[in-house]
């Protein structure tokens, strides 16, 4: 309640102000008189003639006729009277004691040619307006106009590569994903390194609700899917404390500060854009054939030692007297081309913008459809935008924002469909045959054949369903709806001060459904995840508040002085509903309401409620002196409703300075070329808090069944009375070189970043205790440490030719410095197949993996016998005194104790002693990338053509191709690449038969035995790219030629996404984002599609 | 600039914000809307209730039935992998026991234990503020939380031998979390003294509802865990004593031991050609004895079984017994344990195929009847509503016979005392024990290790024992028993003598083929008959030693 008593009485107190005048009406006077031009005298029509208030308020207005006279009632003799008349001075008179009033006006006089350009382009940093040549800290910014031409949802996808030291890579290339960016690193071990998104000043609620739903995807949902880059003006990365400071508790992980575009003064301008892209999907793995397949299992069998029996596995027999089998197991089907589909977007947007010097407005609406490449994904986005700024008088000015969007995502039921159907069966059919061999319109889809049966509780890779039944039949869907209306007031209360309130909502409502159908897994009906469907809602509701303080005193020419403080408060509420039933009548009937709520603890309803208060003040001051020497420092104190009483405030300071040397007398004489030359340090703190709520409190929750007919009690969490922010230090030193009057630009960042009091999600602590794991506990130090360089450059600027080319590169390393000794310093098996060893080591990055080193495959027996480290084959004595040679063993003395045979992998015993195992274990590679960046030339040529392209590009990061080593295990079921046609199947004895052996050589087939895909460099590659990321082409029609259509402008292009990716690496896309643990798996997910675009903008 | 009217503003606006902040302390404590926080728990009689049902309630949550079962019969001979077990669990049976495998971890029964230790600190907070919780009600749900704890503490001690023993409430962060193991034996005797005590304050049954009265644990389910422990502890005395107390009780009685409804023909002995009198069950009783006991749950003669409804399925069960990671090891069953008779091919144990197991499911859990085809017979997810039952009485009389024949161990060397004829009282009343049993399962005779002895003047020591051994193996199969049982026996007067046969003899039926002879030897170990802390644990917790074998 106390929330909107302030709201309220702010709103009132910025009213009262209006309403003290507008009772203090006087009597009307009538005025009446004549506009006329002072050079001829001339009467001028149609101009506006205004009383305005000494505050420049509008009272009441009137029209010149065709004679130029007008008349009027003004309300105050006090008052002024102003006319506007387009190419004329406007001119302001008193109105005093006299009742006509002739004005003349004064032409306007055009000197722009004379016109010394002094005014700095202000830009927003943070909460205050700084000339962005006086910044102290370290801040990106990008025009939309550079990337307006790109096909993309959401502003993530764009802005890739094109800003240094912001890391933005995809998680999948369906449509609707979200992607991870990382400011200058991953600064958190497993917290969130998400960075906060501002808004018009106003931060981005990113997600609806903290709740956890069984959902059958993960992936999350992208929150910047809502604010269309069509309403984007620009777009700004803050990258340092200093920048971050004045949000302090929420900044660790850098903000990423959105401007949606304005109306400007001027007559009403209409544009309509219009974009059509045509993705495909690149060339996918080739896999098997069914009957290469077959041949590949059955030999696989053989191997370990099996002989498959063609009675219970009729799936392998291709037996004709079993036309049933015959006909379902004995197709070639490709399952990747079953499931994928050109995809095709459409793009519409309209805006009208326009105003006068009183009110400015701009009105958007959108409308976005895209089919993905794969069947049964699409994203449908409808959107508004309506920002309107209205000056009631000099002092006093309303803006108003209100946006919309509504979005309907698709997606599949499982997220790994594709790898999925890389691994599936090619052997069996997509349609069943009839026991006569007769094709039908059914689905294909046993219950249970060798590729195990489907099962909610297993791991996604070793369910069995249809691919095609699931992608056409099954569903994920998430509808979600946005508004933020947001209000500002400003009040110049004296040239000095001024005050600034922000009041916004944001209100979100997400409904996800999914879908199981029986056609896709075949259960038997009476099983849990027959016609599986969940529902769920969850709503949002947040109100933000700024109250903000300005001073600007006038301080002479010498100093320049900013001052701003501020109180800021936050308060959300979460409201969620979910239900899962099961067994509806039909793979049809996919609503709840068809299911059933019987039969398991994951089937039924759940709902959960959440709240979250933060509130914080702060100050910041912005001084200048001489030009040269600028200093900023800011303070905030937070205080979080997610802390208890010991913890619950922070405060974050930052300082930062720049010394403009370039500004320095004695530097006077490089003043023809050097436009700035600056040198920037900041140092500063920022927080970054858990996402749960009410972790200070001990909290009981209820049991969802019941025990003897009562619904039991339990603790749900242990209460976390020592809980803190996470702070992280950054400290840096900068430099800007600005030569040749802008033509050559250069950033340089240094920074370091050390977080303390790191948080760690989910730890594992003494299960004694009654509690796994506790849901965050502050846990150890990391730094980071890096360097950002932006270069921008325009090479030729003639009057028919402008050649720009920007580059940015930037490296982040962090490293470990602290760690709680509770927190599992290694993770992984060393005797698993497929597993990597991954460790915490101080002062080493996170990320870094570990396993075997791969040598090839074992020719013959021979080969497997033990060398020393000389190379000589080991012979020891058995147990009955024979000399006999000492074969290679795999964990020998362990339960494991496997002896290596012809055809198997071999791997470097790095301590020869005949025995691989844990100890042969050697570092092999960093998921961090050691360069990351982007760079793209663009050629203007008369302002009619013009050529853009964009490259971006990761160099020196590792990745684990989890896709090649599925595709080449040779261990299960698995449907594998074509690779394995070159697997080992026969012993290679004579010298000459070795020397011959092909080099790529893959091991043998061996079923559900052996170690011959254990974690190894065999399938760690390099992960460098360079990825030509667009090529847009654009043409400008000539106004004068479109002047006659009544068209003001009309542009036409055409863009090409993804065209070519330059790489090393093997498999589909070496884009891969990192795992909580710092692993880079490539698991084959839809790679980025490549896009075509054609696109038009007119405005009229 | 005016400094004046700068002054003027400043002030105020300064005092604004720091009122606003002043009161932000309270504006930023925020309590859960939808759930309840300790501060504001506790207050009454009801809320201690749900409590402890919540204790109760823990013990059937997800994973608990199979770490319950798992930890009592995988490294049995009467379960048997099937081709679709987890490798956790081949591996335990194979003996590849690593501190990884997800079968070690605790977490579950600390949980349980931990809500138990909960409601014995904060009840008295609630009886503080509630006038109509009366003395005899605390302490009632204390006892039964005491009652909680010291089953799962019992099975931690099988299980692990030395695990730490915590009996306070852990609530917050503040607290010390590094808790070192304490020895197992110090822990039971502990628990012996907390349930001696507990015992005192127990009700004998709640009401007229047998799910109730078998639900919830009442004074029979305390003397029967009491016997239980006496027993491992081997303190024989204290095991008859808290034996007797249930037996004695009236209040439970075997399903049909009187033997009455068995039909009694004379049948010819295919060796000896002589007649034989023979006794067949009536197929219907078999049939009841099967549906009260095992399908319905809470008969006449169960103590304290855990409950299930259908608002709940059995999850765990299901995906063990449906899916059948686990199938019965037939063969061995049926030629150690339910060997057919040779008198009449017909005349069988009841245990046998159709309660205990049918064809290659565990059916004391999954079937919905004793007869007819598994198939259509089973239980689904759904109805996947069986009972755990911990004790009932027959399990209750094998271990007073077990005490019986370990009273008389000892004294077999002591003239004296077999000539007044302590040691035949001793055995007679363990064998009647056996006896009962047998009759109203009526075994054949080629289970009777005392087949043909007439006088209990004959009966051995040694014999007695093994009879009662095996009679366990048909009685509680697939009860969480068999490990138990068989390291009991074995661990007795600290591995005397060639007690270690117990576990052998196992050993060579559970692991595969390969893998017996290393299981055997790793079995000489004896640190190897409890298992491994999990490794996550030794990790997160310093205090802890990992067990000596897995070092």
């Amino acid at each position: 309640m106390k929330r909107y008593t302030l709201i309220v009485l702010c709103l009132i107190t910025g009213f009262m102000g209006l309403n003290t005048q507008l009772l203090l009406a006087q009597q009307k006077v009538a005025i009446r008189g004549r506009v006329y031009a002072t050079l001829d005298n001339q009467p001028l029509p149609m101009a506006h003639v205004y009383e305005v208030d000494k505050d420049g308020r509008i009272l009441s207005t009137a029209v010149t006729d065709l004679e130029g006279h007008y008349s009027m009632l003004v309300k105050s003799t006090g008052n002024k009277l102003s006319c506007k008349y387009i190419g004329y001075k406007t001119t302001a008179v008193l109105i005093g004691t006299r009742t006509v009033i002739d004005i003349p006006m004064n032409e306007e006089a055009i000197e722009l040619g004379e016109a010394v350009v002094t005014g700095k382009k202000q830009v927003q940093a943070g909460m205050m307006n700084i000339a962005e040549r006086d910044l102290t800290s370290s801040m990106v910014r990008l025009d939309t106009k550079e990337i307006a031409e790109l096909s993309a949802a959401s502003i993530d996808d764009a802005i890739q590569g094109r800003m240094a030291g912001v890391d933005i890579v995809a998680t999948s290339g369906d449509p609707g994903a979200g992607m991870s960016i990382r400011i200058r690193g991953t600064t958190s071990i497993n917290a969130s390194s998400d960075p906060l998104i501002v808004v018009d000043g106003i931060i981005l609620e990113t997600s609806v609700g903290d709740f956890d739903f069984a959902n059958a995807s993960e992936e999350e949902y992208s929150q910047l899917l809502n604010i269309p880059t069509n309403d984007i003006a620009e777009i700004a990365v803050l990258k340092d404390a200093a920048a971050t400071a004045i949000y302090g508790s929420k900044a660790a992980n850098g903000v990423l500060q959105i401007t949606t575009k304005r109306g400007n003064i001027g007559p009403p301008s209409v544009s309509y854009s219009f974009q059509g892209t045509i993705g495909h999907q690149p060339a996918s793995i080739p896999t098997l054939s069914g009957d290469q397949y077959t041949t590949l299992i059955i030999e696989s069998f053989l191997n370990a030692g099996i002989q498959m029996n063609m009675i219970s596995n009729p799936e392998f027999a291709y037996d004709t007297n079993n036309p049933y089998y015959y006909y379902n197991y004995g197709q070639n089907t490709n399952w990747i081309d079953e499931i994928t589909q050109t995809g095709y977007i459409q793009d519409h947007s309209l805006s009208i913008a326009g105003g006068t010097s009183k009110v400015r407005y701009r009105f958007s609406a959108g409308y976005r459809d895209e089919t993905g490449t794969t069947i049964g994904t699409s994203f449908t986005r409808l959107n508004t935008r309506m920002n309107i700024d209205y000056d009631v008088s000099e002092k006093l000015r309303f803006s108003a924002d209100v946006s919309f969007t509504h979005s309907d995502n698709n997606r599949n039921y499982l997220s790994s469909i594709r790898t999925r159907s890389y691994t599936k069966m090619p052997n069996q059919s997509v349609y069943e045959f009839s026991e006569t061999g007769i094709l039908t319109d059914n689905y294909f889809t046993p219950q249970t054949n060798q590729q195990g049966t489907y099962s909610e509780t297993s791991s996604e890779s070793s369910r069995n369903y249809n691919p095609v039944a699931l992608a056409y039949n099954g569903q994920y869907r998430i509808l979600s709806e946005k508004i933020i209306p947001k209000l500002t007031i400003n009040y110049r209360i004296t040239p000095t001060w001024r005050y600034a309130l922000d009041v916004s909502f944001d209100v979100g409502n997400d409904k996800h459904k999914s879908f199981l159908p029986q056609t896709a897994t075949g259960l038997d009906w009476t099983n849990i995840n027959v016609n599986r469907s969940m529902e769920s809602d969850s709503e949002g509701f947040t109100t933000q508040t700024y109250n903000k303080l300005f001073w600007t005193p006038r301080l002479g020419d010498k100093h320049n002085l900013m001052v701003l403080m501020g109180a800021n408060t936050t308060s959300s509420n979460y409201e969620s509903y979910a239900s899962n039933t099961t067994s509806s009548a039909s793979s049809v009937l996919q609503d709840p309401f068809s299911g059933t709520v019987s039969g398991n603890s994951t089937i039924g309803f759940s709902s959960g409620m959440s709240q979250y208060r933060s509130s914080a003040i702060f100050g910041q001051v912005q001084y200048s002196l001489l030009d040269r020497y600028i200093l900023n420092a800011t303070i905030r104190r937070d205080g979080s409703s997610k802390f208890g009483e010991n913890y619950r405030f922070g405060n974050f300071p930052s300082v930062s300075g720049r010394w403009r040397i370039s500004g320095e007398p004695f530097m006077r004489g490089l003043s023809g070329w050097l436009t700035d030359l600056s040198i920037r340090s900041s140092w500063g703190i920022n927080g970054n808090e858990p996402k749960d709520n009410y972790l200070q409190y001990s909290n009981y929750g209820t049991y969802s069944y019941t025990y003897l007919g009562t619904t039991g009690t339990y603790t749900k969490n242990l209460q976390l009375s020592n809980l803190r922010w996470e702070k992280s230090t950054q400290a840096q030193i900068a430099g800007n070189l600005i030569m040749f009057d802008g033509r050559i630009n250069i950033d340089y960042d240094y920074y370091y970043k050390s977080t303390n009091d790191l948080l760690f999600d989910d730890l594992v602590i003494p299960a004694s205790s009654g509690f796994s794991t506790v849901n965050y506990m502050n846990v150890g130090k990391m730094d980071n440490i890096g360097w950002e360089l932006n270069v921008m450059t325009t090479p030729v600027r003639t009057k028919d030719w402008t050649v720009n080319f920007n580059f940015n590169v930037a490296r982040s390393q962090n490293f470990i410095r602290e760690l709680s000794e509770f927190i599992s310093t290694e993770s992984g098996d060393w005797n698993e197949n497929g597993e990597y060893l991954t460790r915490y080591i101080m002062n080493q990055p996170l990320g870094s993996f570990y396993g075997y080193r791969y040598k090839g495959v074992y020719l013959n027996e021979e080969q497997t016998i033990a060398l020393d480290a000389e190379g000589n084959q080991i012979y020891t004595y058995d147990e009955n005194n024979n000399y006999v040679p000492l074969y290679m063993k795999f964990g020998a003395g362990t339960s494991v104790d496997y002896q290596f045979e012809a055809g198997d992998a071999m791997y470097e015993d790095i301590n020869h002693d005949g025995n691989i195992n844990e100890q042969d274990i050697v570092y092999l590679g960093d998921a961090n990338p050691k360069f990351f960046g982007g760079f793209g030339p663009s050629i203007n040529w008369k302002r009619r053509w013009s050529l853009s392209t964009h490259f971006n590009f990761r160099y020196g990061n590792d990745v684990v191709n989890s896709t090649k080593m599925s595709m080449e295990s040779m261990y299960n079921y698995n449907n594998q690449s074509t690779a394995v046609l070159r697997r080992f199947r026969h012993s290679y004895e004579t010298t000459e038969e070795i020397a011959n052996a092909p080099s790529d050589l893959l091991p043998r087939a061996l079923y559900g035995t052996g170690y011959n895909w254990l974690g190894s460099d065999r399938f760690v590659e390099d992960g460098s790219f360079l990825r030509f990321r667009s090529i847009t082409l654009k043409y400008t029609f000539d106004p004068i030629i479109l002047k006659p259509l009544h068209i003001s402008a009309l542009s036409m292009y055409f863009t090409a996404q993804n065209l070519y990716v330059w790489t090393n690496y093997t498999g589909q896309d070496p884009e891969v984002s990192i795992t909580a643990l710092g692993l880079g798996y490539d698991a084959g997910y839809a790679p980025r599609k490549k896009d075509y675009i054609v696109g038009m903008t007119v405005n009229f | 600039m005016n400094m004046k009217k700068t002054y003027k503003l400043f002030v105020p606006g300064c005092l604004m914000l720091v009122l606003l902040f002043g009161s932000c302390n309270d504006w930023l404590e925020v309590e859960p809307e939808d759930g309840v926080i300790k501060e504001n728990y506790w207050t009454t009689k009801e809320e201690v209730y749900a409590s402890l049902i919540g204790c109760y309630s823990a013990m059937i949550q997800d994973g608990m039935p199979e770490k319950m079962f798992l930890w009592g019969e995988l490294r049995g001979e009467t379960v048997m992998p099937t081709t679709s077990v987890p490798s956790s669990y081949q591996n335990i049976i194979d003996g590849d026991i690593i501190s990884s495998n997800s079968i070690t971890s605790w977490s579950l029964f600390y949980k349980v234990i931990n809500q138990c230790n909960t409601l014995i600190k904060y009840a008295p907070e609630a009886q503080a503020s509630d006038e109509s919780f009366t003395d005899a009600m605390l302490a009632q749900y204390q006892a039964e939380a005491v009652a909680i704890r010291s089953l799962m503490y019992f099975y931690l001690v099988r299980t692990f031998r030395d695990v730490p023993f915590i009996i306070e409430a852990v609530v917050s962060d503040d607290q010390d979390l590094q808790i070192k193991k304490t020895d197992g034996s110090v822990v039971l005797d502990s628990v012996i003294y907390d349930l001696e005590a507990a015992a005192l304050n127990m009700s004998s049954r709640f009401g007229e509802d047998p799910a109730v009265n078998k639900g919830r644990f009442t004074t029979y389910g305390v003397y029967s865990l009491l016997a239980d422990i006496y027993l491992w502890q081997e303190d024989y005395a204290g095991c008859i004593r808290n034996c007797d107390k249930v037996i004695n009780s009236g209040q439970v009685s075997l399903l049909y031991a009187d033997g009455s409804n068995l039909i009694e023909t004379e049948t010819n002995n295919a060796l000896t050609g002589l007649l034989d009198t023979v006794y067949y069950l009536v197929e219907g009783e078999a049939n009841n004895f099967y549906n009260l006991m095992y399908f319905e749950g809470n008969c006449d003669e169960s103590i304290f079984e855990l409950q299930r409804e259908s608002d709940f399925p059995n999850d765990d069960f299901y995906y063990l017994f449906s899916f059948a990671y686990l199938a019965p090891r037939t063969d061995v069953i049926k030629e150690m344990f339910f060997i057919p008779s040779e008198v009449d091919n017909s005349w069988y144990d009841m245990r046998t195929e159709g309660v205990s197991y049918k064809g290659s499911y565990i059916w004391k859990y999954i079937g919905t009847a004793r007869e007819g085809a598994a198939t259509s017979y089973m239980r689904t997810l759904a109805t996947m509503t069986c009972n755990t039952i911990i004790y009932r009485l027959a399990d209750v009389m094998l271990m007073k016979a077990e005490a019986l024949v370990q009273q008389a161990k000892p004294l077999e060397s002591d003239s004296a005392a077999l000539a007044s004829g302590e040691v035949e009282t001793l055995l007679s009343e363990a064998w009647d024990i056996v006896k009962q049993i047998r009759l109203r399962s009526n075994a054949t005779e080629m289970t009777d290790l005392c087949n043909g002895i007439t006088d209990a003047s004959n009966l051995t020591v040694t014999t007695m024992e093994q009879f009662v051994y095996e009679e366990r193996v048909r009685e509680c199969m697939f009860e969480g028993k068999r490990w138990f049982d068989a390291l009991r026996h074995a661990k007795r007067d600290d591995y005397a003598g060639n007690n270690i046969h117990y576990l052998n003899d196992i050993a060579l039926y559970s692991a595969s083929a390969a893998k017996v002879a290393n299981l055997q030897t790793k079995l000489k170990n004896k640190d190897f008959h409890y298992l491994p802390i999990n490794q996550s644990e030794i990790e997160a917790n310093k205090a802890l030693v990992q067990n000596p074998f897995y070092e």
